[in-house]
Protein backbone atom coordinates (compact mmCIF):
# COMPACT_ATOMS: atom_id res chain seq x y z
CA UNK A 1 0.00 0.00 0.00
CA UNK A 2 3.15 2.25 1.06
CA UNK A 3 4.72 1.55 -1.92
CA UNK A 4 1.27 2.28 -4.11
CA UNK A 5 1.34 5.15 -2.31
CA UNK A 6 5.04 6.35 -3.25
CA UNK A 7 4.54 6.05 -7.01
CA UNK A 8 0.98 8.21 -6.81
CA UNK A 9 2.90 10.70 -4.96
CA UNK A 10 5.67 10.80 -7.17
CA UNK A 11 3.13 11.52 -9.86
CA UNK A 12 1.37 14.08 -8.10
CA UNK A 13 4.96 15.89 -7.25
CA UNK A 14 6.00 15.31 -10.90
CA UNK A 15 2.78 16.98 -11.88
CA UNK A 16 3.16 19.66 -9.24
CA UNK A 17 6.67 20.40 -10.49
CA UNK A 18 5.72 20.40 -14.07
CA UNK A 19 3.29 22.71 -13.43
CA UNK A 20 5.74 25.04 -11.26
CA UNK A 21 7.19 26.70 -14.08
CA UNK A 22 3.73 26.90 -16.65
CA UNK A 23 2.05 28.34 -14.30
CA UNK A 24 2.94 31.70 -12.66
CA UNK A 25 0.55 32.35 -10.15
CA UNK A 26 -2.24 30.13 -9.47
CA UNK A 27 -2.69 26.12 -10.20
CA UNK A 28 -5.30 24.32 -9.64
CA UNK A 29 -5.23 20.57 -8.64
CA UNK A 30 -8.66 18.58 -9.19
CA UNK A 31 -7.81 14.74 -7.47
CA UNK A 32 -9.92 11.65 -6.85
CA UNK A 33 -10.04 13.15 -3.30
CA UNK A 34 -10.15 16.76 -3.40
CA UNK A 35 -9.53 19.82 -5.36
CA UNK A 36 -7.31 21.93 -4.15
CA UNK A 37 -5.54 24.75 -4.53
CA UNK A 38 -2.45 25.31 -4.73
CA UNK A 39 -1.03 28.72 -4.63
CA UNK A 40 2.27 30.67 -5.17
CA UNK A 41 3.35 32.66 -2.34
CA UNK A 42 5.22 35.75 -2.76
CA UNK A 43 9.36 34.70 -1.73
CA UNK A 44 10.75 36.52 0.85
CA UNK A 45 13.27 35.68 3.99
CA UNK A 46 10.15 35.05 5.74
CA UNK A 47 9.03 32.46 3.75
CA UNK A 48 10.82 29.43 5.63
CA UNK A 49 8.81 31.25 8.53
CA UNK A 50 5.31 30.56 6.38
CA UNK A 51 6.40 27.05 5.71
CA UNK A 52 7.12 26.06 9.44
CA UNK A 53 3.92 27.74 10.16
CA UNK A 54 2.04 25.91 7.63
CA UNK A 55 3.93 22.44 8.66
CA UNK A 56 2.67 23.31 12.25
CA UNK A 57 -0.74 23.96 10.57
CA UNK A 58 -0.93 20.62 8.83
CA UNK A 59 0.34 18.90 12.03
CA UNK A 60 -2.56 20.35 14.19
CA UNK A 61 -5.25 19.64 11.13
CA UNK A 62 -4.13 15.52 11.19
CA UNK A 63 -4.62 15.59 14.97
CA UNK A 64 -8.04 17.59 14.39
CA UNK A 65 -8.96 14.50 12.11
CA UNK A 66 -8.11 11.67 14.22
CA UNK A 67 -9.68 13.05 17.21
CA UNK A 68 -13.00 13.69 15.06
CA UNK A 69 -12.66 10.50 13.47
CA UNK A 70 -12.62 8.71 17.37
CA UNK A 71 -15.50 11.50 18.11
CA UNK A 72 -17.72 10.13 14.96
CA UNK A 73 -17.02 6.40 16.06
CA UNK A 74 -18.30 7.09 19.28
CA UNK A 75 -21.31 8.74 18.33
CA UNK A 76 -21.81 5.95 15.75
CA UNK A 77 -21.88 8.15 12.41
CA UNK A 78 -19.66 4.77 10.95
CA UNK A 79 -22.22 2.70 12.69
CA UNK A 80 -23.06 1.33 15.92
CA UNK A 81 -20.30 1.46 17.73
CA UNK A 82 -18.66 -1.97 18.42
CA UNK A 83 -19.88 -3.01 15.27
CA UNK A 84 -17.42 -4.72 12.81
CA UNK A 85 -18.17 -2.09 10.03
CA UNK A 86 -17.87 1.04 12.32
CA UNK A 87 -14.71 -0.34 13.71
CA UNK A 88 -13.36 -0.92 10.08
CA UNK A 89 -14.10 2.61 8.97
CA UNK A 90 -12.28 3.78 12.03
CA UNK A 91 -9.58 1.65 11.04
CA UNK A 92 -9.19 2.93 7.54
CA UNK A 93 -9.58 6.80 8.44
CA UNK A 94 -6.93 6.53 11.39
CA UNK A 95 -4.51 4.44 8.54
CA UNK A 96 -4.56 7.09 5.96
CA UNK A 97 -4.30 9.97 8.51
CA UNK A 98 -1.19 7.54 10.12
CA UNK A 99 0.34 7.09 6.77
CA UNK A 100 -0.26 11.04 6.14
CA UNK A 101 1.38 11.76 9.18
CA UNK A 102 4.42 9.85 8.69
CA UNK A 103 5.27 11.13 6.05
CA UNK A 104 4.81 14.92 7.39
CA UNK A 105 7.46 13.67 10.06
CA UNK A 106 9.56 12.11 7.68
CA UNK A 107 9.26 16.15 5.30
CA UNK A 108 9.64 17.61 8.65
CA UNK A 109 12.99 15.57 9.56
CA UNK A 110 14.70 15.96 6.35
CA UNK A 111 14.01 20.05 6.60
CA UNK A 112 16.75 19.46 9.47
CA UNK A 113 19.09 18.16 7.70
CA UNK A 114 19.31 21.02 5.21
CA UNK A 115 22.41 22.64 3.96
CA UNK A 116 23.33 24.97 0.87
CA UNK A 117 24.84 21.94 -1.13
CA UNK A 118 22.27 19.45 -0.82
CA UNK A 119 19.23 22.30 -0.64
CA UNK A 120 17.92 21.47 -4.05
CA UNK A 121 17.62 17.84 -3.81
CA UNK A 122 16.10 18.17 -0.10
CA UNK A 123 13.54 20.49 -0.99
CA UNK A 124 12.74 17.46 -3.96
CA UNK A 125 12.57 14.99 -1.14
CA UNK A 126 10.39 17.99 1.09
CA UNK A 127 8.13 18.15 -2.01
CA UNK A 128 7.79 14.45 -2.54
CA UNK A 129 7.04 13.83 0.73
CA UNK A 130 4.47 16.60 1.16
CA UNK A 131 2.77 15.58 -2.11
CA UNK A 132 2.26 11.72 -0.37
CA UNK A 133 1.49 12.83 2.69
CA UNK A 134 -1.68 14.70 0.71
CA UNK A 135 -2.22 11.17 -1.26
CA UNK A 136 -5.19 8.89 -0.26
CA UNK A 137 -6.85 11.03 2.30
CA UNK A 138 -9.95 10.08 1.59
CA UNK A 139 -12.21 7.24 2.57
CA UNK A 140 -15.77 7.86 1.40
CA UNK A 141 -17.51 8.84 4.32
CA UNK A 142 -18.98 12.36 3.41
CA UNK A 143 -18.12 14.51 7.21
CA UNK A 144 -14.68 12.48 7.61
CA UNK A 145 -13.65 13.56 3.65
CA UNK A 146 -14.58 16.98 4.64
CA UNK A 147 -12.22 17.17 7.36
CA UNK A 148 -9.43 15.72 5.32
CA UNK A 149 -9.90 17.63 2.26
CA UNK A 150 -9.07 20.51 4.52
CA UNK A 151 -6.04 18.39 5.52
CA UNK A 152 -4.95 18.02 1.70
CA UNK A 153 -5.80 21.46 1.39
CA UNK A 154 -3.34 23.18 4.04
CA UNK A 155 -0.41 19.83 2.42
CA UNK A 156 -0.86 21.85 -0.71
CA UNK A 157 -0.21 25.19 1.06
CA UNK A 158 3.12 23.46 2.44
CA UNK A 159 3.70 22.51 -1.08
CA UNK A 160 3.23 25.63 -2.73
CA UNK A 161 5.78 27.08 -0.37
CA UNK A 162 8.41 24.88 -0.29
CA UNK A 163 8.52 25.26 -4.25
CA UNK A 164 9.41 28.64 -4.31
CA UNK A 165 12.89 28.03 -2.90
CA UNK A 166 15.89 27.89 -5.04
CA UNK A 167 19.77 27.36 -4.32
CA UNK A 168 20.44 28.21 -7.33
CA UNK A 169 19.40 31.68 -7.34
CA UNK A 170 22.35 33.62 -5.52
CA UNK A 171 20.75 37.02 -5.01
CA UNK A 172 18.03 34.51 -3.24
CA UNK A 173 19.99 32.19 -1.55
CA UNK A 174 21.81 35.39 0.12
CA UNK A 175 18.72 35.77 1.90
CA UNK A 176 17.18 32.94 2.75
CA UNK A 177 20.66 31.18 4.38
CA UNK A 178 20.52 33.56 6.98
CA UNK A 179 16.86 32.53 7.31
CA UNK A 180 17.41 29.18 7.28
CA UNK A 181 20.28 29.79 9.78
CA UNK A 182 17.75 31.29 12.63
CA UNK A 183 14.85 28.91 11.73
CA UNK A 184 17.42 25.41 12.08
CA UNK A 185 18.54 26.49 15.09
CA UNK A 186 15.30 25.13 16.55
CA UNK A 187 16.34 21.68 14.67
CA UNK A 188 19.68 22.66 16.48
CA UNK A 189 21.05 20.85 13.18
CA UNK A 190 22.70 23.47 10.67
CA UNK A 191 25.73 22.40 9.26
CA UNK A 192 28.53 23.76 7.56
CA UNK A 193 28.27 26.03 4.20
CA UNK A 194 30.29 25.46 1.40
CA UNK A 195 31.24 29.09 0.05
CA UNK A 196 33.98 29.29 2.80
CA UNK A 197 32.18 32.88 3.95
CA UNK A 198 29.96 31.54 6.27
CA UNK A 199 29.54 28.14 8.48
CA UNK A 200 26.77 28.05 10.15
CA UNK A 201 26.69 24.56 13.02
CA UNK A 202 25.04 23.64 15.83
CA UNK B 1 -7.81 34.74 6.55
CA UNK B 2 -4.04 35.29 5.69
CA UNK B 3 -3.06 38.06 3.19
CA UNK B 4 -0.54 36.03 1.77
CA UNK B 5 -3.38 33.52 0.09
CA UNK B 6 -4.23 33.70 -3.46
CA UNK B 7 -8.29 34.55 -4.64
CA UNK B 8 -8.19 30.36 -5.85
CA UNK B 9 -6.77 29.01 -2.51
CA UNK B 10 -8.71 31.38 -0.52
CA UNK B 11 -12.21 30.33 -2.51
CA UNK B 12 -11.48 26.78 -1.93
CA UNK B 13 -10.62 27.30 1.53
CA UNK B 14 -13.96 29.59 2.32
CA UNK B 15 -15.74 26.70 0.84
CA UNK B 16 -14.17 24.32 2.75
CA UNK B 17 -15.22 26.58 5.77
CA UNK B 18 -18.67 26.97 4.51
CA UNK B 19 -19.39 23.07 4.37
CA UNK B 20 -17.32 22.06 7.56
CA UNK B 21 -19.33 24.98 9.74
CA UNK B 22 -23.04 23.25 7.97
CA UNK B 23 -21.42 20.01 10.02
CA UNK B 24 -22.22 20.99 13.00
CA UNK B 25 -25.81 21.49 12.45
CA UNK B 26 -26.31 17.62 12.17
CA UNK B 27 -23.28 16.09 13.23
CA UNK B 28 -22.56 17.43 16.74
CA UNK B 29 -20.04 15.10 17.44
CA UNK B 30 -17.59 16.10 14.52
CA UNK B 31 -17.80 20.14 16.06
CA UNK B 32 -14.78 20.13 18.14
CA UNK B 33 -12.62 19.05 15.11
CA UNK B 34 -14.12 21.15 12.93
CA UNK B 35 -14.03 23.99 15.04
CA UNK B 36 -9.93 23.03 15.05
CA UNK B 37 -10.00 23.05 11.46
CA UNK B 38 -12.12 26.28 10.86
CA UNK B 39 -9.25 28.05 13.65
CA UNK B 40 -6.85 27.07 11.68
CA UNK B 41 -8.11 28.31 8.75
CA UNK B 42 -8.88 31.69 10.31
CA UNK B 43 -5.07 31.73 12.06
CA UNK B 44 -3.65 32.53 8.60
CA UNK B 45 -0.07 32.73 8.65
CA UNK B 46 1.58 35.30 10.59
CA UNK B 47 4.59 37.13 9.69
CA UNK B 48 7.54 38.46 11.99
CA UNK B 49 7.75 36.08 14.38
CA UNK B 50 10.86 36.29 16.17
CA UNK B 51 13.02 33.42 16.73
CA UNK B 52 11.73 31.90 20.05
CA UNK B 53 8.65 31.90 18.68
CA UNK B 54 9.17 29.70 15.60
CA UNK B 55 11.42 27.50 17.93
CA UNK B 56 8.19 26.85 19.64
CA UNK B 57 6.44 26.39 16.98
CA UNK B 58 8.54 23.62 15.66
CA UNK B 59 9.07 22.06 18.91
CA UNK B 60 4.68 22.42 18.66
CA UNK B 61 4.62 20.32 15.53
CA UNK B 62 6.81 17.73 16.30
CA UNK B 63 4.69 17.02 19.62
CA UNK B 64 2.07 17.12 17.48
CA UNK B 65 2.71 14.81 15.07
CA UNK B 66 4.12 12.50 17.79
CA UNK B 67 0.67 12.44 19.15
CA UNK B 68 -0.97 12.12 16.05
CA UNK B 69 1.01 9.14 15.81
CA UNK B 70 0.05 7.74 18.87
CA UNK B 71 -3.66 8.40 18.54
CA UNK B 72 -3.86 7.06 15.39
CA UNK B 73 -1.94 3.60 16.12
CA UNK B 74 -4.51 3.33 18.79
CA UNK B 75 -7.90 3.85 16.75
CA UNK B 76 -6.01 1.50 14.10
CA UNK B 77 -5.36 -1.45 16.52
CA UNK B 78 -8.32 -1.23 19.19
CA UNK B 79 -10.69 -4.15 17.77
CA UNK B 80 -13.92 -2.51 20.62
Amino acid sequence: MIRSKQIVGQFALAIVLAFQTATPAQLVLTGASATAAVTAVACGPDTLEKLNTTLNQVAHALEAAIDTNGRLYEAGAYGAKGSPEAIQMRQRVARVVNDSNEFLIQAVDIAKGLTKETFEANKLRILEKLSLAATGLTIGHATIDLVLQSVTTLINQAVAIAQIFKASDVKHIKRIIPALNEHLKAFARVREITTGLEVFAE
Amino acid sequence: MSQNRQPSALSTIESLVKALSSINAFLPAAAPGVAAIVGIFKSGIKAGKSLAEMEAEAADTDATTGRVRDKSKKQMGDQA
